[in-house]
């Protein structure tokens, strides 16, 4: 596996895999994560893949940059056959696209790709989407996968609260927001289910590397889910 | 919080961000949560170790000023990081040294004289929530809430042998100037400038506009030029990372920053610099210096020991 790697500051080495968004590049990163991850280094305080690329923050105090891409190196170019079945994780997150609750963009988004909203609903539930990294802000999903014809910009005035839950489409992105925050995305609907939750030790629910797919709910199985859904019931292990 | 926690102070009032820091929480970034933590360790660690704490103790981080606490408890204190002139009851209080203070008593920070923030550390530290390892207030993560004023705040009961009156020695006193100069580790990135744009970042002076914990914006009269656009695929940003978006306006990361960035970066400032960008305010001025990742290990090593 060609691979190169960069200093980012004095604080973590960067290990660079490609330069695009592209599953074959993920696929990649997703396996080199696991083998970082796996050897367990010493120093080593954080992991974090990005689209195309990992980086591996360690203890400056203890080691060294030129130690690091060392033993880096060593363990990605280990010949790693053992890794024929990867874990995949597929989260059905339940979205009301309720109009008039949850969705204030969804009828415009609609229009303006000449679709119903049904239609709308349709095409952006029909994908397993691949959830490529998480960043922006805590659980956050950065997702491919959107069905090219709903390829929407973001609002040209980003909204002061997006709240938390809050299910949009910017650009060629659908993502949902795990946590309040001011936000530009065209919000289509709404999940039940906590995405972040800072008392736990777990805090977020969607990870890198998980699949997703959305599923339409009615008002009333929102309301029933957010009373008393539990989060296992919507994930699929294997 | 445990139950044998006692109020230490009150918050009068606390017109500018008062916030629990301590070493921040590593380990969690991958899921898009931020380290946080002090914004100048240099200044919350030399304040527990005057104290005999452990170095990651909670302290309070004020910044800028406009803050005033009472004392609730007497207490063994030392006031680290910028000078934003404190006082007790009135009289200017030595900074960087340990000395006692009374029930009763009001401690303010009026305005910044040096630098910007300043550090309120305590013996045992102080206690609040902890979340995932870490009692760091990050409001966008639903991680705590700044202080305001009527907050009563904790100290825990850990027993440490505080001594009065104990000082760090002059020479390891920072000293926060109106100019810094900080050191760039470059990113593969960079060359996303122009050759031209790339020189002129590392000749001109910038100011510093404006910043919060999470960053700052930084300003020239000639803005950067990118060879095609600012955009790239996002990659992983930390403390000290400089971004270029389409302005050409260099804005540099800190402590909240976002775990991962889509714009051209030129490079990341160096650990044994990073108080310095705690310490920049409106005013400042900054220039930076390339380094290169292979003699780091000399810049780091007095701080080392830290």
């Amino acid at each position: 596996m060609r691979f190169s790697m960069y200093p980012l500051g004095n604080e973590a080495v960067v290990v660079v895999l490609g330069e695009t968004i592209s599953p074959a590049i993920h696929d990649d990163v997703v396996h080199h994560y696991q083998m970082i991850q796996q050897a367990d280094l010493h120093y080593v305080t954080d992991i974090v893949p990005t689209y195309r690329s990992i980086a591996v923050y360690y203890n400056w105090r203890q080691t060294d940059y030129d130690e690091m891409t060392d033993l880096i190196q060593d363990i990605l170019n280990q010949d790693d056959s053992s890794n024929s079945s990867p874990q995949r994780r597929t989260i059905h997150l339940p979205v009301c696209y309720d109009e008039a609750l949850y969705a204030p963009d969804l009828a415009q988004l609609a229009q303006a790709h000449q679709l119903t909203e049904k239609e709308v609903i349709e095409r952006h539930t029909a994908p397993y989407y691949r959830v490529y990294m998480i960043g922006f802000l805590p659980g956050f999903p950065y997702m491919g996968g959107l069905d090219s014809t709903l390829e929407t910009p973001r609002l040209t005035t980003p909204r002061a609260h997006v709240p938390a839950g809050s299910v949009g489409i910017a650009g060629a992105q659908t993502g949902v927001y795990p946590v309040d925050s001011p936000g530009g995305w065209q919000i289509i609907g709404h999940t039940p289910i906590q995405l972040y939750n800072p008392e736990s030790e777990d805090p977020t629910l969607i990870k890198m590397g998980d699949w997703l797919t959305f599923q339409s709910v009615t008002k009333e199985t929102y309301e029933a889910i957010k009373q008393d859904g539990r989060i296992e019931d919507f994930i699929e292990e294997g | 919080m445990t139950n044998e926690t006692r109020p230490l102070l009150r918050v009068e009032s606390a017109q500018l961000p008062l916030t629990v820091q301590d070493l921040g929480r590593p380990g969690y970034q991958h899921l898009g949560i931020p380290v946080s933590g002090a914004m100048d360790r240099y200044a919350l660690i030399t304040g527990n170790q005057l104290l005999n704490n452990d170095q990651g103790h909670a302290a309070l981080e004020i910044t800028l000023g406009g803050v005033t606490l009472t004392f609730i408890e007497e207490a063994v204190i030392c006031v680290t990081g910028a000078d934003l002139y404190a006082t007790l009851d009135g009289e200017i209080i030595p900074l960087w040294q340990t000395f006692k203070v009374e029930s009763g008593q009001t401690l303010s920070f009026e305005r910044p004289v040096k630098g910007a923030r300043a550090y309120l550390c305590v013996t045992g530290g102080i206690d609040s929530q902890t979340w995932l390892g870490s009692q760091s207030v990050f409001e966008k993560g639903q991680l705590g809430r700044k202080l305001t004023t009527g907050d009563q705040v904790y100290a825990t009961d850990k027993v440490t042998e505080a001594v009065v009156e104990q000082q760090l020695s002059p020479e390891l006193i920072p000293e926060y100037t109106k100019h810094m100069t900080l050191r760039v580790i470059l990113s593969p990135y960079a060359e996303r400038l122009s050759n031209e744009s790339l020189e002129h970042f590392f000749q001109v002076t910038y100011t510093f506009q404006k910043g919060d914990r999470m960053g700052c914006q930084l300003h020239h009269d000639q803005p950067l030029i990118h060879q095609t656009n600012d955009n790239m695929v996002s990659d992983v940003v930390s403390f000290g990372t400089i971004q270029v978006p389409a302005s050409g306006q260099p804005m540099m990361l800190l402590a909240d920053r976002q775990t991962t960035g889509g714009y051209t970066t030129v490079g990341t400032v160096i650990t044994a610099d990073h108080w310095k960008c705690a310490q920049l305010r409106p005013g400042s001025t900054i220039r930076f210096q390339s380094v290169s990742i292979h003699d780091v290990d000399q810049l780091l090593q007095p701080w080392k020991e830290k």
